[in-house]
């Protein structure tokens, strides 16, 4: 009997992604100094943070974890220092390991641990956190890809409720990487930012990187209907609560430098961008803390008008232009990565201390329907930066308004000041923190 | 749910004071801790930092004051003082400071350890060996560490390439220190120069496209 042929080996190649070009990437002009300033004590890190009907599964978790982040280029790289600039680069590392919180929120990613990449993804009993290095992207961007994952983990959490669906991308979703900065600004603008020293929010610093949360929930139409009693937007209502709190319990009258809150502006829907890159620009509120007796109804003036006259199209394409120009210039293109190192903490310690806080507004976060009634609630905050201590971040889902405060003071007296005058207005508030303050 | 009178809020948290004002909450039911509770991690690490620090410092004092007591025209106690602070700010680089990547710690506990030596070398008559031989030498060791790490990963072996490039000018550093007199023989450099270059341009022809890609994105303007 002739000897069966045995079948012959097919060839295959081992990792075709290994044979291709690796993938690089130009950081976009935000992008540039966050590597630059960023360490444990000033990590400019964000999380995103989705709050589930049921307790996550860690495995179930990082398996959409491993699906989802292959199709997302902008997530799937590593941070590498050229001779001139810092770029991104192919991160051909498993995806990171997601683990329980076991730590403060918001702590530095360290770029040479956690398989080298810019985020992480952690979980406590019904919430996932996507925590993000911002040199990545701004919170546009962070949700663009928070949401892929949370869809992907409902999705194997409940195969049974999603049978056809496996790996398909929302709609909603974008993948462009473009820069925008690059793209839209316009030459020889003047420098824009200020420089001038703001009030401080200061106090005692808490210990061991000890980073205090508390988030106070309040009914969207309530807020709405106060808004609109003050004749401002919400954003306004909220800005002004929080640059009135900070002149309440810091201004006095010789005070010489001014309360001013830094706003920043998504700039997408004004240049027509959909990119996951960073894309935002900061404009800033202020009130007189010289002036004797401010009321609250003359701080929401205050703050109307000046951020009225900075958030134009106009403005806005003006501030980012002096930095992209200047990004753009041969000479800065040929300064070694080193000196514009140098270079760029010199400029950013001068401006550093120009803002009492920040805060930003992520807008009403909107998920597919089919999707929604597994999600409670979504929230997003901010680490804190040098000089500001004490920073808040709005957003809404479903009905439910979130004003969240990140803080390394032990002090809450701003926090309590901000409540106490939405409770006043007639909102009522229920507050949560993450254990620190108690 | 918790209810604060003075604050006119409601608190969510299982806790029993208001964390905003600091007074006693209206207790109610529906509260729940949503973060867990991060105990103080314990930095053993850090302490035994700390405890060498000290005994580092006795050790050190101890050693000068027996130097100026005992033997007051040769300083000798500088050497063993060096040391202790090499092994001191070596073990704080690299345990303590998470920004740098192994490769610059390993670079920066080497070129420590040449400076360490050339001290040493100077305060016992400066015979120039430090610089005629062990400077080379660990720059050598460093080149073939660095080989080493293209096989070990070699996924990304073309990510090693700027670091061959920078080894080059480093293996200079002898040829420039004979201008001021502080190396006297330069045998084991001219081998560590070759060693330098030749890794480099081995690395760089054989890697083909994939190394000129690598210094292409390393150099971008």
């Amino acid at each position: 009997m002739a000897k069966d042929k045995k079948p012959k080996k097919e060839k295959t190649k081992k990792n075709p992604q290994k044979r291709r070009e690796i993938r690089w990437e130009k950081l976009d002009n935000t992008a540039h100094l966050f590597p630059v300033i960023a360490g444990e004590s000033m990590t400019n890190t964000y999380r995103i943070a989705a709050e589930l009907t049921e307790d996550i599964d860690k495995d179930t978790l990082q398996r959409a974890l491993d699906r989802v982040l292959p199709r997302f280029d902008l997530f799937n790289v590593r941070m590498r220092a050229g001779v001139f600039w810092n770029y991104f680069e192919e991160n051909n590392k498993p995806a990171p390991k997601v683990r329980e919180e076991d730590n403060y929120p918001c702590r530095f990613i360290v770029a040479h641990k956690n398989r080298s990449y810019m985020f992480r993804v952690t979980y406590f009993k019904k919430r996932i956190n996507l925590e993000v290095f911002h040199v990545l992207t701004d919170g546009t961007g962070g949700f663009n890809f928070m949401r892929e994952l949370v869809y992907q983990y409902i999705r194997l959490a409940h195969p049974d409720d999603f049978p056809e669906e496996t790996d398909i991308l929302s709609t909603e979703t974008s993948m462009n990487t473009e820069d925008s900065f690059v793209r839209n600004y316009r030459q020889k603008s003047k420098k824009q930012y200020k420089t001038k020293k703001a009030l401080q929010i200061t106090g005692t610093r808490m210990s061991e990187n000890k980073f205090g949360v508390i988030s106070g929930y309040m009914d969207l139409n309530a807020v709405k209907e106060v808004s609109k009693k003050y004749g401002v937007s919400i954003n306004t209502y909220f800005v002004a609560a929080f640059a009135y709190a900070i002149y309440m319990e810091y201004a006095h009258p010789d005070s010489k430098s001014n309360v001013r809150v830094a706003v920043p502006v998504n700039l997408r829907p004004y240049f027509d961008s959909v990119t996951t890159k960073n894309f935002f620009t900061v404009v800033s509120a202020e009130l007189p803390a010289f002036e004797k007796d401010l009321t609250f109804e003359k701080a929401l003036e205050y703050v109307k008008k000046s951020l009225g006259d900075q958030i134009t199209k106009e403005h806005l394409e003006e501030i980012f232009s002096y930095n992209v120009s200047n990004q753009m210039m041969l000479i800065s293109r040929l300064t070694p990565l080193f000196i514009k190192h140098m270079v760029m903490r010199a400029v950013y310690r001068q401006s550093a201390l120009a803002n009492s806080t920040t805060i930003t507004n992520v807008g009403n976060i909107k998920l597919d329907e089919r999707y929604e009634k597994y999600v409670t609630m979504m929230h997003a905050y901010l680490a804190v930066s040098t000089g500001q201590l004490t920073k808040a971040t709005v957003c809404s889902y479903k009905g439910t308004m979130l004003v969240t405060f990140s803080s390394i003071l032990k002090e809450t007296a701003v926090q309590r000041r901000f409540f106490r005058q939405l409770s006043k207005d007639g909102i009522e508030v229920t507050i949560e923190t993450n254990g620190v303050y108690s | 749910m918790n209810r604060c009178k003075q604050c006119n809020i409601n608190v969510r948290d299982d806790v029993q004071i208001c964390p905003l004002c600091k007074c006693a909450l209206e207790i109610g039911e529906g509260t729940e801790n949503k973060y867990p509770d991060i105990a103080a991690k314990r930095q053993k690490l850090k302490l035994l930092l700390r405890i060498y620090l000290f005994v580092a410092i006795v050790v050190g004092c101890t050693l000068v004051i027996m130097n100026i007591l005992f033997t007051p025209d040769f300083f000798w106690s500088v050497i063993p003082v060096c040391a202790l602070a090499y092994v001191y700010l070596t073990l704080a680089y690299t345990a303590g400071y998470d920004k740098s990547g192994y490769r610059t710690k390993i670079i920066v506990g080497v070129f420590a350890a040449v400076a360490l030596l050339l001290l040493i070398d100077g305060v016992t008559g400066y015979k120039a060996w430090s610089g005629n031989y062990v400077l080379p030498a660990l720059t050598i060791a460093l080149d073939i560490a660095i080989l080493f790490l293209v096989f070990i990963n070699r996924e990304n072996w073309q990510s090693y390439l700027p670091i061959q490039l920078i080894m080059i000018p480093v293996s200079l550093i002898p040829f420039v220190l004979r201008f001021f007199g502080l190396v006297t023989s330069l045998t084991v450099s001219y081998i560590s120069l070759a060693v330098s270059v030749f890794f480099f341009l081995g690395t760089y022809i054989i890697g083909g496209e994939r190394a000129w890609e690598e210094l292409r994105r390393r150099f971008h303007i």
